[in-house]
């Protein structure tokens, strides 16, 4: 058992694409940012007392709803008579979902903890009543739900269970990516941070989910297409863009409201953050988010086929800017924000960018998720090939 | 002021609370969140008792009031510092300054053994050496000077850095400079306050005010020129206290500051001008027979006469030996239609002008009318600022409401015209019957009558001649070696409590006169000052928690501190330092080195004062804490200026509202001229010399600079306390909007103040607060702090003649983004 | 027992006296502080708000609120945040894992953490004995001086150590406490009572 497993290892060094070699190098950065990072603390970060969420938690929530949508993705097909068509894709976006996307989730997590030797605590002495609670029993739901249905999947092709079934435990994955709301309320039910104490928040989280995935779902389908694992019309990759697409509209609507809601006010709080976002510090991230959204809404609707992968990547970065800038821009703006002494006083020219460890350790996670999508798809057997057994 | 002093739960009910939430905890399981691990925490926090002890120290540095502390001691640490408990609750207390003498005690940035400079002056390159060698050097090298120049060309800088009568207050500094015949830097700060008060009250120096709970009884406190919010918590806790008992109370002052925030009524008034207010004030009330008339002819020199010819009173000849009293003055006597004196005269009348033996007279308050009559309210109206009606009321309310208190700081005597202003000020409190009855009179200031015998311990037992020259006029001397016109070589300087170069004005003088002429200079010092850091060398004092001493404040108490830990590093006391120095120049006799501060504090506690209230060094011992004036510690009546338990000092009792015999405060070659006597007998108003538009500087320099006293620092004292740089870091610049806007400054950037005389570069701060035409730029940082130059580079060294006090606030600047090296 | 901290802000001068108190008793580490003053004014500590000569300024000191229904512990996922004997909120920093949420939380900003190991700027160990060693990479906050409450005594930051006598400590459930008394005498307010927080420090008007 062990010599074959070294053996495949080997092998798979022995074989591994240029790809595959950039994705590990930056993935041992990544693991070397994290040791720096444990061994001096977060002040390495940029992080401090008002900005105490910074990329890697805006990492985290991306993540969360990538995994979320991917499962929506991989259980619609079966539960509704219309997607019928995309059924071939659920068996690779639940295993990307509940796998991937899972484990780049715990990543950022870890990295983000002060404490990370005591994560066992967070199995022992699990609080029910804490919303990062719920983003746990989510995320390991997620997991589970995630290989359960490629492994329903599998014996379905295999002619081993029934439909029926496949239906029951696809229902079950549906409802398990709609907790990716709950997600939303380690934000939306903090009562101290009014931007995002707000029932739109679960819903924005909702869309940004299933933009977040279907960006992501869109490269790996076209990856996998031109390594012929799987069979992709382009009709119906041109389908799932425009779909995204009418989900980046829905999410700037929400961002739009957000703002317009502030300056209407025309002081305040809500009018300081609109401010601060669209002329303040925060304008440049803002505006980066403003661009790749509609970019990629404008991508992603063209018939253009070349542009699709572009707009995947410019709403991956669109979705991961809305959570950066939703956590700035309230972080920001805390409900007490008088001056004070000089290190407790947000100053006008304060602003949070990623410091150059903390962006090494969020590269790291990517690709270290990247390179096991990589190994993963060497092994992933032909879904047509299934679905024609 | 009551309120409890402990919560009404004992250890064992907290512990029992503590275990049943702990219980509460297993029960609750994991759904509801409960104190989980309270029963750990219990085991980790011992709860019995520990081996400290508890030492009894006074705070004491320059803020005008001296907080009694308990210093905690554990494994010989000073961990912990906390207020003493006074029997009068309301004194006990202490501000973040008193909080910080642990983290100053144990700075990294404290002098830790005596370094010697190498390189040129203030390049900041030391060598460490011995105590022993440090003492030769320095008793060699003063050797030398005092034999080759004479004992003057050695002074002695002793200033306010510790006000504890052992090692600070320049006792033993005096007794070495006595030894020597040495040139004693004469302070110059805050003299024009305690002169101005002098001509009325006729007190000494610092001791025109009240104990700080006599505001109390008064009805209006007046804030004037200083913002006790910040600089005087102390005194603020009193104002504060009567004004939520209904005092009125107002705060008069160019900016709207944390105190005007605080009062009643603010009045906003350009900056020098503040003279002008009062005498008009005075004016208005004798006018519209607002004066509480009453007072002011049993209590002032109001009803005597004065000589036209030559001003002086007219007084009855007393035999040989018996000083003139109030009996002895002449008065007209209404009844009798005559001129006797006091004591014969039954009714004796205020105003009139008469003639006896062909000498005119005329009684005091009719000249002081007269004199009066030139200042309207709509004069000081145009000049200060102040709206009339503002101004009427004011004096109005004044003369009507009840007990008045002026609280002053000696802010206002940063002026050229400051003396003044404190003489008017006295004016207007006699007018209006406020001095010497219950909550009347001065607060604020100094109150200090030292019960102590600084003279045995100051004077040894062979005195030479010495010469005490103000501190800036010494900067002449140093750069003529030139005094009163005659040679006066200057040569060495010993600084002891003393921060001279950071807080005396003008600062570049130090480099263009001072440092070409100064060849040896010694500072005994805690930390590296602008003055340790120009030195030759450095020896390090022992801070003040590691030092016995005795000090008097709150002019009821005298204090007994101990020595709470040891010296800490190499360091020495002021006291055994200044003795090492003695014996290695020879004076061995005056100061045994087997005499250590408690002997010191010994002779200073041989004291007729002390022994009247029962007060001995056992005594003090056991108590730490002893009042040697006024009533029994608990209080019964607050000690007043001028009443039960002080007199006024002059010759004939009574308030001066002419200033019979005018003096300089200090002759030190400076140009008098008798018509400017005459004219200080009765206050006046004669703008500040710079710091006014009419100055054909103002258009060049068009803002008024002054060094507001920030929460953080006395003086220059605790410029390196990490905490309290944490929470103030660097120097500001505070501005108004409109100056900081008129000049394109932005919130937050770099600024440089200039005048002709120098520069300092800070952080701009808009303060919407801050009135138009001031910049402030908070006191008490040293050179190296700036980015360039420093805030005392800009400040004048200017010497009002007359007062003989520096005048810091007399300046002129302007402000200008900084393009310069950050 | 409920343990209530009154603030008088009509006569809070806004020294930070308080501050040091703090800071000192329980050794806080260089650049924490978990009392604050903070001032009610301009964009800077200590200046005026609005316009010349109108401009206003006061002082809102912030620490801890041990709120009765804190959002810090409910937020908690591993039980580091409790509330312990007298309504306190108290931080276990041995179970802390340092996740911040209850930063996030919290209305008032009231907690700090520890980004890098605890250094002083002495080297000696200052603070009450009885306070817990300060730990890298977890969150702290104000414990109304637990240590001292155990006791008898009141937080460091109450009592005659305020120059100006603005803050007093007591239970809420002895009607003849002083802090009963004045709370019953003088109209007060709570930080951000809207948000359901209930907070133990009372602010007199």
């Amino acid at each position: 058992m062990l010599m074959s497993w070294t053996r495949e290892i080997a092998k798979v060094i022995h074989s591994m694409s240029m790809g595959m070699w950039i994705s590990l190098s930056l993935s041992v950065i990544g693991i070397g940012c994290w040791i720096i990072q444990m061994i001096l603390g977060m002040q390495v970060t940029n992080l401090d007392n008002f900005n105490a969420w910074g990329v890697y938690i805006a990492g985290f929530v991306l993540a969360t709803g990538i995994a979320a949508g991917c499962l929506l993705f991989s259980a619609f097909p079966w539960l509704f008579a219309w997607g019928e068509n995309y059924r071939k894709y659920s068996f690779i976006s639940a295993l990307f979902g509940g796998s991937i996307a899972v484990m780049a989730a715990g990543l950022f997590v870890l990295a983000d903890l002060g404490s990370p030797e005591r994560i066992w605590l967070f199995v022992t002495k699990l609080r029910l009543s804490s919303p990062l609670a719920w983003d746990a029993v989510s995320l390991a739901s997620f997991i589970i739900l995630g290989i359960c249905f490629a492994r329903i999947l599998c014996s379905y092709y295999k002619n081993k269970t029934t439909l029926n079934r496949v239906r029951s435990m696809a229902l079950a994955v549906f409802t398990g990516g709609l907790l990716v709301t709950l997600t939303s309320f380690a934000f939306a039910g903090q009562v101290g941070r009014p931007l995002w104490n707000n029932a739109g928040q679960t819903l924005s989280f909702l869309f940004a989910a299933i933009i977040a995935s279907l960006c992501v779902l869109i490269p790996v389908f076209s990856w996998l297409a031109k390594n012929k694992k799987i069979d992709l019309k382009q009709q119906i990759l041109a389908k799932i863009c425009n779909m995204t697409a009418m989900f980046i509209l829905g999410e700037l609507i929400f961002v739009f409201s957000e703002i317009l809601i502030g300056l209407y006010a025309g002081a305040g709080e809500d009018y300081a953050a609109a401010k601060w976002l669209l002329s303040g510090n925060g304008a440049i991230f803002f505006w980066i988010e403003m661009t790749c959204l509609l970019s990629a809404f404008l991508f992603l609707i063209s018939s253009n086929v070349k542009f699709h992968l572009l707009g995947g990547l410019f709403g991956l970065a669109g979705v991961f800017f809305i959570k950066y800038n939703m956590l700035q821009s309230q972080l920001m703006h805390p409900l007490i924000s008088n001056s004070g002494p000089f290190i407790y006083t947000i100053r006008a020219d304060y602003f949070y960018i990623p410091s150059f460890i903390e962006t090494g350790i969020c590269v790291g996670i990517v690709a270290f998720s990247v390179f096991v999508c990589q190994i993963g798809m060497r092994y992933l057997p032909k879904i047509d090939d299934m679905e024609k057994a | 002021m009551a309120h409890e002093k402990t919560v009404e739960v004992g250890r064992r009910t907290f512990l029992k609370y503590l275990a049943m939430s702990a219980a509460g905890a297993e029960l609750g399981g994991m759904l509801f969140p409960a104190p989980g691990n309270a029963q750990q925490d219990l085991n980790k926090i011992p709860f019995g008792p520990k081996d400290e002890q508890t030492f009894i120290t006074v705070c004491r540095g320059g803020c005008n009031w001296g907080c009694c502390l308990h210093v905690h001691v554990r494994d010989g640490i000073a961990y912990k510092i906390t207020p003493a408990p006074y029997k009068d609750s309301r004194y006990t207390g202490m501000c973040l300054r008193g909080l910080s003498h642990i983290q100053r005690t144990y700075s990294r940035n404290r002098i830790k053994y005596p370094m010697r400079r190498i390189g040129e002056r203030g390049g900041g390159h030391w060598e460490r050496i011995t105590w022993s060698e440090a003492i030769e050097e320095i008793g060699r090298k003063l050797c030398h000077y005092r034999d080759e120049y004479g004992g003057q060309s050695i002074v002695m800088d002793a200033q306010a850095g510790n006000l504890a009568m052992v090692n600070g207050c320049g006792t033993l500094m005096n007794r070495l400079g006595n030894c020597i015949g040495a040139t004693f830097s004469g302070d110059v700060y805050d003299r024009g306050s305690c002169h101005g008060m002098y001509r009325v009250m006729g007190c000494g120096d610092y001791q025109s005010g009240n104990e700080p709970s006599a505001l109390l009884d008064s009805k209006m406190i007046v804030i004037w020129g200083t913002n006790p919010v910040y600089s005087g918590p102390h005194v603020w806790r009193f104002i504060q206290e009567a004004h939520s008992n209904g005092c009125r109370t107002v705060c008069l002052d160019p900016s709207r500051s944390a105190t005007a925030q605080k009062c009643d009524e603010w009045v906003q008034v350009v900056p020098g001008s503040d003279t002008m207010i009062v005498l008009a004030m005075c004016n208005y009330i004798l006018e519209h027979g607002l004066m509480d008339t009453e007072f002011v002819l049993n209590n002032s020199n109001a009803p005597f006469l004065v000589r036209r010819d030559t001003g002086e009173m007219y007084i009855r000849s007393v035999p040989e030996g018996r000083k003139p009293s109030e009996a002895d003055y002449f008065v007209y006597d209404s009844m009798s239609k005559r001129i006797c004196p006091y004591e014969e005269a039954s009714s004796v009348a205020l105003e009139g002008s008469y003639e006896i033996d062909g000498v005119q007279l005329d009684t005091v308050f009719t000249l002081l009318k007269k004199h009066l009559s030139q200042y309207t309210l709509a004069d000081a109206s145009e000049i200060s600022g102040v709206p009339e009606p503002v101004l009427r009321n004011l004096a109005e309310t004044w003369s009507k409401i009840g007990p008045v208190t002026i609280n002053l700081m000696y802010s206002l005597d940063h002026y050229q015209n400051g003396h003044l202003f404190f003489q008017a000020a006295g004016v207007l409190q006699t007018l209006t019957g406020n001095i010497g009855r219950p909550g009347s009179g001065f607060s604020g200031v100094f109150i200090t009558d030292t019960p102590f015998n600084w003279r045995r311990a100051a004077i040894p037992s062979k005195s030479l001649p010495t010469n005490t020259i103000p501190s800036f006029h010494l900067y002449n001397v140093w750069r003529d070696q030139e005094y009163k016109g005659k040679p006066y070589p200057l040569k060495a300087l010993i600084t002891a409590c003393s921060n001279s170069m950071g807080n005396y004005a003008e600062q570049g003088r130090w480099f263009s006169d001072i440092f070409p002429n100064l060849e040896f200079w010694v500072v005994l010092e805690i930390e590296m000052t602008d003055c340790a850091r120009h030195a030759d060398i450095v020896l390090p004092a022992s801070y003040w928690l590691e030092l016995y001493d005795v000090r008097n404040v709150y002019m009821r108490y005298v204090y007994e501190a101990e020595r709470a830990i040891k010296p800490l590093h190499e360091s020495k006391p002021d006291s055994e330092i200044i003795a090492l120095i003695g014996n290695a120049m020879g004076y061995g006799e005056d100061f045994p080195l087997d005499r250590k501060e408690e002997d010191w504090a010994a002779i200073l506690m041989d004291s007729e004062a002390l022994r009247k209230r029962g007060i001995t060094r056992e005594s003090l011992h056991e108590k730490h804490m002893q009042p040697f004036m006024g009533g029994d510690e608990i209080q019964d009546e607050a000690i007043v200026r001028g009443g039960k338990y002080s007199p006024i000092p002059t010759p004939h009792g009574r308030l001066m509202l002419y200033w019979e015999n005018p003096a300089p405060r200090v002759d030190f070659g400076q140009k008098i001229t008798p018509e400017m006597l005459r004219k200080e007998r009765f206050p006046y108003f004669r703008p500040p010399a710079e710091a006014w538009k009419d100055n054909p500087l103002h258009k060049k320099y068009p803002l008024v600079f002054i060094q507001e006293h920030a929460r953080f620092r006395t003086h220059t004292q605790f410029f390196e306390v990490p905490m309290l740089r944490e929470l103030d870091p660097e120097p500001l610049a505070k501005m108004g909007r409109e100056c900081a806007e008129s000049r394109g400054i932005r919130d937050g950037e770099l600024v440089e103040v200039f005048n002709d005389r120098g520069h300092a570069v800070a952080r701009a701060v808009i303060d919407d607060g801050m009135g138009p035409g001031i910049i402030s730029i908070p006191k008490g940082w040293q050179r190296h702090q700036f980015i360039s130059g420093s805030y005392q580079e800009l400040t004048s060294s200017e010497l009002e003649p007359m007062a003989v006090g520096g005048t810091w606030f007399d300046v002129l600047v302007d402000v200008r983004p900084w393009s310069g090296d950050k | 027992m409920r343990y209530a901290l009154v603030i008088d802000l009509a006569r809070c001068i806004g020294c930070m006296t308080c501050s040091v108190a703090c800071k000192l008793e329980n050794n806080l580490p260089d650049g924490t502080w978990w009392n604050r003053v903070l001032t009610v004014g301009g964009a800077s500590m200590d200046t005026a708000g609005g316009r010349f000569p109108t401009s206003t300024l006061s002082y809102l000191p912030i620490q801890c609120q041990h709120c009765e229904n804190p959002p810090c512990v409910k937020a908690c996922p591993v039980g580091a945040t409790y509330q312990g004997a007298g309504g306190i909120v108290l931080q276990d920093y041995d179970r802390c894992i340092g996740c911040r949420t209850c930063m996030m939380a919290c209305p008032y900003s009231a907690r700090t953490f520890n980004m890098k190991k605890p250094a002083y700027s002495v080297d000696v160990k200052l603070g009450d004995a009885m306070v817990p060693e300060h730990q890298r990479g977890v969150v702290e906050k104000c414990t109304l001086c637990f240590h001292r409450l155990a006791r008898g005594e009141q937080p460091a930051c109450a009592g005659d150590i305020c120059p100006a006598r603005a803050r007093l400590f007591g239970d809420l459930d002895n009607p003849y406490s002083e802090v009963s008394k004045i709370l019953h005498k003088r109209p007060f307010t709570r930080l951000h009572e809207d948000k359901g927080t209930s907070p133990r420090i009372y602010y007199l008007k």
